[in-house]
Order: structure tokens, then C-alpha cells, then sequence
């Protein structure tokens, strides 16, 4: 006789921190790639030196601090 | 990088207008508020007494969110990198218009100031109006395409400019024609000179 099917209560989720670092070296790849690319065109079409500088400078900086903060996140989740 | 010919000056140098810019990368905002709004989700809805996440929830979020910011960032510097890369060049000889498309796709075009036939600036709205920018658009003679540039800021004032810049060198090519007039009469003078000297 069929008497229904027991659900827990609560699921429960894990995630392997390797999955979480794949996805952060895949997606730094990528970055890198569109970075390489970015940088290309501005070095490749600028009109001007100074403009070029002063964009990089920005972009970097602001990537640097993104990249650092995924980094600790990752290892503190792995920790 | 533009080449130009020998003896040719830069004259202006018309970007497009920030307004451009802004509305082209603004729907940006909505997307760096998406991470927000899902951690917001995450704690209204009732999926917590459902779904219970082994590990640190707070810190993995982290980790999506800086990718994610990352990703915007990229996109924020593709399309700064098109708005600065699309440039109006008027040289004393030419204009040329470069039009970056995306990426990986760019248009140079270039026409003699002397080819010019027509100029129109248009400022269409409340929002061009107030903000100052417009359409220009550039007639040329012949076979030539019209020039249709968007978002130009001060298109009257540009207008006015190229313009004056086509009546010069209209002016230039008519000297050029009347000092090759005034050349061949001066050489008919000096053979016709030579031929009496010959002749006496």
C-alpha cells in the first residue's frame, strides 16, 4: 500500500570549494583574454598617450581590488 | 591612429556628447544592483527553513558578486572604449569620421572639404535640447555617401564650422586655378617675347 513519500524537512546544500576555484581561474582566463583585448585597441586607436594612461591606470586599479576580494572570498569559503 | 597628408592641420576634433555615453552604459546601474537584490531575495523568501547551504553562504556570495563586478567592469571599458574611439576629425583638407562598432569592427571615412554640397544639424527633443547635442548630417558631390553622425555635441556651432572650413578651401582651389591661369599666361608672354628677340 502507498503511503506517501516521506520529504526531509530541510535540504541541504554543499558545494566543493574546487567548483567555487574552477569558476575564479576560468573567469580570470576570460578576463585576461578581454583585458589583452581592451588594452590592445586603446594602445592600437588612442588618440592620445596621456588618456590611455590615465584609462588603464583606473581600469587595473579597480580590477586589482575586485580580484583580491574574490581571491579571499574564495579562500575564506575554502577555509 | 589617423594619418594625415603633408601640410594638413587639425582643426577640430568633435567627440561625441557624454550624454551619449551615459545612456549607452546606464543600464549598468540595474545590473550592479542584481547581486543586492538576490542576497535581499535570498533572506525575504522562505527558502531558508527550506534550503539550508553547507558552508559559508555570506563568503561564496562574495566570490560572485567581485565576478560579477568584474564582468560589468569589462563591459563598462568596452563601451567607454567605443564612445572614445568614435571621433569627428575636421583638418584644414578633410574631414574624416571614425566609427568604432563594437570591438572588433571599425569604419574610417574621409571626404574633401571642397566635396561638400550640403550641412545639416538637427536637435530633435527635449533631452537633445537641453542637453545640447544633435544629428549632423553631411552632403556630399557625386556618388559619395551623406555623412549621418549622431550625437554631436554643439551641432549648430559645428555646422557653422565645417562650413566656414568649406568656403576656404573652395577659396583655396580657386586661387590654385587662377595662379595656373596666370602661369600659362606668363609663359605664353615669355615664348611670345623669346620669338621677337628671335626674330629682330
Amino acid at each position: 500500500m502507498f503511503d506517501g513519500i516521506n520529504l526531509p524537512e530541510t535540504i541541504t546544500v554543499a558545494l566543493d570549494p574546487r567548483v567555487v576555484w574552477i569558476a575564479l581561474v576560468i573567469f580570470g582566463i576570460l578576463y585576461a583574454i578581454l583585458t589583452a583585448i581592451l588594452v590592445w585597441h586603446w594602445n592600437t586607436f588612442s588618440y592620445s598617450k596621456q588618456t590611455f594612461i590615465r584609462a588603464s591606470r583606473i581600469y587595473y586599479i579597480v580590477s586589482a581590488i575586485l580580484i583580491v576580494v574574490a581571491v579571499l572570498s574564495a579562500t575564506y569559503f575554502t577555509l | 591612429m589617423i594619418r594625415l597628408r603633408d601640410n594638413e592641420q587639425v582643426l577640430l576634433v568633435v567627440r561625441k556628447h557624454w550624454f551619449v555615453f551615459v545612456a549607452e552604459a546606464f543600464f549598468l546601474v540595474f545590473l550592479l544592483l542584481l547581486p543586492l537584490l538576490a542576497w535581499f531575495a535570498f533572506q525575504l523568501l522562505p527558502t531558508n527553513s527550506l534550503v539550508t547551504f553547507d558552508g559559508h553562504f555570506g563568503a561564496l556570495m562574495m566570490v560572485i558578486t567581485s565576478m560579477w563586478l568584474l564582468f560589468l567592469w569589462v563591459f563598462f571599458f568596452i563601451i567607454w572604449t567605443d564612445y572614445y574611439l568614435d571621433v569627428l576629425v575636421v583638418t584644414n583638407q578633410q574631414i574624416i569620421d571614425v566609427e568604432q562598432k563594437g570591438l572588433f569592427s571599425r569604419e574610417i571615412s574621409n571626404f574633401r572639404l571642397d566635396r561638400i554640397q550640403d550641412v545639416t544639424a538637427e536637435m530633435d527633443g527635449i533631452i537633445q535640447t537641453f542637453f545640447k547635442f544633435g544629428t549632423l548630417e553631411i552632403q556630399t558631390a557625386g556618388d559619395d555617401r551623406n555623412f549621418l553622425i549622431f550625437g554631436i555635441p554643439k551641432p549648430f556651432e559645428v555646422k557653422h564650422f565645417i562650413s566656414v572650413q568649406h568656403d576656404a578651401a573652395i577659396e583655396r582651389l580657386r586661387t590654385v586655378s587662377l595662379s595656373a591661369s596666370t602661369l600659362a599666361e606668363l609663359r605664353d608672354e615669355m615664348h611670345g617675347s623669346s620669338d621677337e628677340q628671335i626674330r629682330s
